[in-house]
């Protein structure tokens, strides 16, 4: 199960990346390299949008897909970290309290880059934007911190089990 | 650490060996040479009492405090 889901893991980053290559390949020849083209279609598909305004969109997220796929890159590298220390009989470790707090971070980044860059297409571009709010993502940063702080006082009590007599 | 465990001068004055009192206890060797160096942060009741009924003694034979 454990080397299943590391294997899924590895994949999904490949993925991750993959698909981020792509994507700021192709966005990026747009909004860079052929501004004019992006406009025509921004004009002809949808007429009611700014063609300008799609044109930055289309900038800005290429600007951030890096950074998106990188902190992606975090959570999946640190979650593959975490199996690693199972077979040993490691994982309730201090260390992997930390790492569970750096991937809540790590989400809650993600989350918020999301909130500001949706807001802001949004208020141009309206629901063609293609952003929504969703929570989901912000309850399963705020589960993770509390995880992480459960897990730290788990490894502080094993500890004084530890010598216990 | 202040507190001090004195069960090696214990089981020298009932002249017996901590590998017996291991298996008159059901403790392991090791977590009873973990408590006769001084070692553990914290000793059960029922550790206690089992120690206590073995080499009948009272729990202030086995344990001290010397201020540091």
């Amino acid at each position: 199960m454990l080397a299943k889901a590391r294997i899924v893991l590895k994949a999904l980053n490949i993925l991750n990346w993959g698909v981020g290559v792509i994507l700021i390949a192709f966005l990026g020849y747009m909004g860079f390299a052929a501004p004019g083209r992006l406009m025509a279609i921004a004009r002809t598909g949808h007429p009611s949008l700014n063609p300008e305004a799609v044109v930055l969109a289309v900038r800005g997220t290429v600007l951030l897909l890096p950074v998106m796929a990188w902190l992606v890159d975090r959570i999946l590298r640190t979650l593959v970290a975490i199996i690693d220390t199972i077979p040993s009989g490691q994982a309730f470790t201090a260390a992997n309290a930390v790492r569970l707090r750096r991937i809540a971070w790590f989400m809650l980044a993600i989350y918020a880059i999301d909130l500001v860059w949706g807001v802001a297409l949004y208020s141009q571009l309206g629901p063609y934007s293609g952003w929504s709010f969703t929570l989901s993502g912000w309850v399963a940063s705020m589960m993770l911190f509390i995880l992480a702080s459960v897990w730290q006082d788990g490894v502080a009590m094993r500890d004084d089990l530890e010598g216990t007599v | 650490m202040p507190i001090v465990v004195h069960l090696d001068d214990v089981l020298a004055a009932r002249g017996m060996t901590l590998t017996e009192l291991a298996e008159r206890i059901d403790i392991t060797l090791a977590n009873l040479s973990i408590l006769k160096t001084g070692k553990a942060k914290a000793v059960r009741f029922s550790t206690l009492e089992a120690i206590c009924r073995e080499l009948d003694c009272q729990p202030g034979d086995l344990l001290g405090f010397e201020a540091e």
